[in-house]
This record gives structure tokens, sequence and C-alpha cells, in this order.
């Protein structure tokens, strides 16, 4: 059962933040070039949305079942111990704020063009997509780290 | 317009379920009981901030929606600035917090 498959379950997690940043760019792309489907942003957002809820839940269940009693004690004893104390805490952390953000994003992605400029909200949207994404590039990033004191930290 | 009171409610209680987050965070860290109590309730500390998080943005969603009957676009985007501000805040609360738990705890 893939439950059971740690490397499985991470590449679940990473494939769908994955998708979940991508489609967040893609609505960027949409509010940037000021394209007036408000269908296609919609869709955008569910599909982000969709992506980090499903991270969440894989990543969750990874790191509750596995990461904490296998990971976490060899990265610790490793030469980099600041990989799980800075990074894995951060990740783990921040990675709440993606939710609420993402759903203010979707609603706002609703208003048509033409609503955007005269509400002068456009600057917003963009705005608060740009500091989605980057929280996700950082919580990447920040996956990256414990990735590789797990593998590498006890050579 | 409703689009607008759903987008400035959902603005504020992302902000405070940001915020909440991080306050719950920091605060378990430096208290063993209250890290023990946040696990009493879901096995594990992080799945129980988890549903906090969520818990606390329907919830304060509904507050507001309630609370603010006309919404403005002024007011609106005073809501995101602030969403923006709280995130950006709330980032880096939560890693200098925890660079700073490392080198001194």
């Amino acid at each position: 059962m893939f439950l059971n498959s740690k490397p499985v379950l991470i590449g679940l997690h990473l494939g769908a933040a994955i998708i979940g940043i991508d489609a967040f760019l893609w609505l960027l792309g949409e509010v940037i070039a000021g394209a007036e489907s408000i269908r296609r942003r919609a869709i955008a957002s569910y599909i982000g949305i969709l992506g980090f809820v499903f991270a969440w839940i894989i990543g969750g269940y990874y790191y509750v079942r596995f990461y904490g009693p296998l990971v976490k004690p060899i990265i610790k004893a490793g030469s980099a111990p600041w990989a799980h104390a800075i990074a894995m805490e951060a990740k783990e952390h921040v990675f709440l704020f993606a939710l609420p953000l993402a759903v203010t994003i979707l609603l706002l992605s609703k208003l048509g063009e033409g609503d955007l400029k005269t509400m002068d909200l456009r600057k917003s949207l963009i705005g608060l997509i740009l500091i989605l994404v980057g929280l996700g590039f950082a919580i990447g990033a920040f996956g990256f780290i414990i990735s590789a004191a797990a593998r590498w930290g006890i050579i | 317009m409703n689009k607008l009171r759903s987008i400035y409610s959902s603005a504020y209680s992302a902000s405070v379920s940001i915020a909440v987050t991080v306050a719950v965070t920091i605060g378990a860290e430096l208290s063993a009981e209250f890290k023990t109590f946040l696990a009493g309730f879901t096995g594990h500390h992080w799945v129980t901030k988890s549903w906090l998080s969520v818990i606390i943005f329907v919830l304060f969603f509904g507050l507001f929606w309630f609370m603010e009957k006309s919404v403005s676009p002024v007011k609106t985007k005073r809501a995101l600035s602030i969403l923006q501000v709280v995130t950006i805040v709330s980032f880096f609360l939560i890693l200098g917090f925890y660079i700073y738990h490392f080198f001194t705890g």
C-alpha cells in the first residue's frame, strides 16, 4: 500500500505542492496579462487550493507517521541538526499560512478585470499571489535542506 | 456587494488565523505543558495546530461576515494590505524565532 511507501509519500507531497505553486503562477500570469476570463482564473485558483490541501494531508501523514520517529532522530544526530530545528520547524508552521491565503486569492480572482481595476484591488491580488508563491518556494527550499540533512548529514 | 464582503471577511479571518498560528507555535515552544496540552487533542501538536488554523479561519470568516454588512473597496483593500503585512511579518517571526531558539535553547 502506497501509504507505507515513504518515497511515494514524499513524491506525492512534493508533486501536489508543485502543482499548487504552478497553478498560482498561472493565475499570476492571467492577472498580469489582464485576461478577462474569470472562469480560467477560478480554475487556476481551485487547482492551486487542491494542490496545497493534498500536499498538506499527504505531507502531514508522512510527518506524523514517519518523519518524527525515523528521520528526525537521524538529522538531530547528524552534522546539521539545525536542519530540523530551524528548517523543518519553520516549514511545518509556515505551511499553515497557505490555505487561508489561497482561499482569499480565490475569492479575489472571482472579481472581473474591470472590477479589479475600478476598485483598485488588482495590485492587492498580485501582491497576495506573489507572497503565496514566495512562501511556496521558501517551503520548498526548507524541504530540500531537510532532505539533504537526512541523506548526507551522517556522512 | 457580497463578493467584496467575502473577500473582506476572508482577508481578516486569514490574518487572525495566521497570527494565532504564530502565537500558538511560539507559545508551545516556550511551554512544554502547553505543547503537551495541544498534543492531547489529536495525538500530535502540529495536527492540533493544523485543525486550529482551519477552525479559526472559518469561525472568524463567519464573524466578520455578520459584523460587516456593507463593505467598500477601500475597506477591502485595507484588509488585504493588513493580510500581506501579517503574512510577511509572521513568516520572519517564525523563522527568526526558530533560529533564535536553536542558538540559545
